[in-house]
């Protein structure tokens, strides 16, 4: 019966009890102390197994916070005052939150204007750059192919055989072995 | 009357050496930028000087130890990284060899129409007035050391703004640096630290403990051989420089690339088999840009230091030659 209790919380902490039987273990496991603790021993093993952290919680850890949070008092705070208890905005007022309106909705214009005309203005280039970067690049030839040689690796090769320079870049380690492009002397 | 025969020598001599500095410096501040490149062009290859020098490039910084040896037949430079993985590359002429210290193994590498690790300066300066215009903008210090700044501005599109910090005494590059048309830098080349030499030693590629041949390259293309593609559309200024087909990739198959250049910036162009997959379309790393596509059963890349546009162009542009063409 023991041993078949233990089994329960095992898999209680697995998630492979039906309903009813959880309740039933979370029941026995609520009157009993000691099977709180191997509970709280269980989850802990648990914890371990299931990652790299291992925190071990006391035996009423869950409890204690559980009566923190029941003993947490409850504010039935009122409402702020400056909200009850509302001025009537004077005349004085009404025209300087109009005028505040106003300049902030000439301000808003104008930036909106400026970044129309600066978008009109954007040479060919710079939309051509833009559409680039929107763009994406599609892949093209047979996909069986792929794994035979990387797309990268092949533009690695074109910029080896396109500029020395490259070698200065610590990207250079990425094919020492590899033969390298070889142009003829003229 | 021994006393007035003195004064006067020596205001003579006030005098001329009064108006000598003046011309030297009428002289420079006058100067076009191009002569300041042309110096400058003289300078790389005929002094001999060692510092430090960074490559920024693509967000990623490498910090390497530089030399440059010259005497009356030869010139030879040499980079030597300060961090992993290290790694020595020489440049002989138009031999690169590089051989990394951690896996003791030595590639030798082939370019004919490069010259510099640090920057391309064309041969031909004064007739690329049509492309770019060449003024001295400032003066800065850069490692401590004054030097005029040179923007390089190109006249249309095709083509990024550079900017070179020329020292002044020397007329060495400092600093370059690549912009986009927004003005933000993509590439940089700055020295730390510059000295001019007497002389410097030429050093012979590192074999110590080397178990492995340095890679030999297998030369595919004969000096008559043409492209099997024709460049229809290109920015003005560029040209045809050398044409190639030689194993790229890590394997036997044969890759075509011709190399296009206008003198600070070169496009390749490749051509190969559509039997492996390739992604089309416009890919960016740093300042090159390359647009890849297809025709028939042929893949191919053109991709330089050229902004999106230029490749894309060029790319374009590309169709088969013609049996008889």
């Amino acid at each position: 019966m023991h041993e078949d209790l233990n089994q329960k919380i095992s898999q209680f902490l697995d998630n492979e009890l039906d309903l009813d039987e959880a309740l039933s273990v979370l029941h026995k496991i609520r009157t009993q102390s000691e099977l709180k603790a191997k509970m709280s021993r269980y989850e802990a093993i648990h914890h371990v197994l299931k990652s790299d952290v291992f925190l071990y919680p006391s035996a009423d850890f869950s409890e204690k916070v559980s009566q923190y949070i029941e003993k947490e008092p409850s504010y039935f705070l009122p409402k702020n005052q400056f909200l009850v208890a509302q001025k009537p905005i004077n005349r004085r007022n009404k025209v300087l939150a109009l005028a505040a309106s106003v300049a902030l909705v000439v301000f808003i214009s104008a930036q909106s204007i400026h970044t129309n005309n600066k978008s009109q203005t954007a040479t060919t280039l710079q939309l051509a750059e833009q559409k680039r970067i929107e763009q994406s690049p599609k892949l093209m030839g047979d996909p069986n192919q792929n794994d035979q040689y990387p797309i990268n690796a092949r533009i690695n090769d074109y910029l080896q055989a396109h500029d020395s320079r490259v070698y200065a870049s610590d990207e250079a380690n990425f094919r020492p072995f590899a033969t390298v492009s070889a142009h003829s002397r003229e | 009357m021994m006393v007035l025969k003195l004064f006067f020598a020596v205001l003579f001599f006030s005098i001329t050496t009064a108006s000598k500095a003046a011309i030297d410096s009428s002289a420079v501040t006058a100067s076009e930028g191009n002569q300041v490149l042309l110096n400058m062009s003289k300078a790389m290859k005929s002094l001999n000087y060692q510092g430090t020098v960074v490559f920024l490039k693509n967000g990623k910084l490498e910090a390497m130890k530089y030399f440059h040896a010259a005497n009356k037949d030869a010139e030879q430079e040499r980079l030597l990284s300060l961090n992993s993985p290290l790694r020595e590359i020489i440049r002989n002429s138009d031999q690169v060899s590089c051989h990394f210290k951690e896996h003791q193994q030595t590639i030798v590498d082939y370019r004919p129409v490069e010259r510099s690790f640090l920057l391309d300066i064309p041969k031909n300066i004064n007739e690329l007035a049509a492309t770019y215009s060449f003024d001295i903008v400032g003066e800065e210090n850069i490692a401590m050391l004054p030097a005029y700044v040179i923007a390089i501005q190109p006249k249309d599109k095709f083509r990024y703004v550079r900017k070179i910090w020329i020292e002044k005494n020397y007329f060495l590059p400092l600093k370059v640096v690549i912009y986009n048309f927004s003005g933000q830098a993509l590439e940089q080349v700055v020295f730390t630290e510059l000295e001019v030499k007497d002389s410097l030693p030429f050093v012979g590629v590192s074999k110590a403990g080397s178990t492995e041949k340095p890679v030999s390259i297998a030369q595919s293309t004969k000096p008559d051989s043409h492209s099997p593609f024709v460049v229809s559309e290109l920015p003005q200024g560029f040209q045809e420089i050398f044409f190639t087909r030689s194993p790229v990739h890590n394997s036997d198959q044969l890759v075509d690339h011709m190399v296009l250049s206008d003198g600070f910036s070169s496009v390749s162009v490749y051509m190969e088999n559509k039997n492996t997959t390739i992604q089309t379309g416009l890919q960016s790393i740093g300042a090159v840009n390359s647009f890849s596509r297809t025709i028939g059963d042929h893949a191919l890349t053109v991709m330089g230091e050229v902004p999106a546009t230029t490749v894309k162009l060029i790319a374009d542009g590309l169709r088969l030659r013609v049996r008889g063409e």
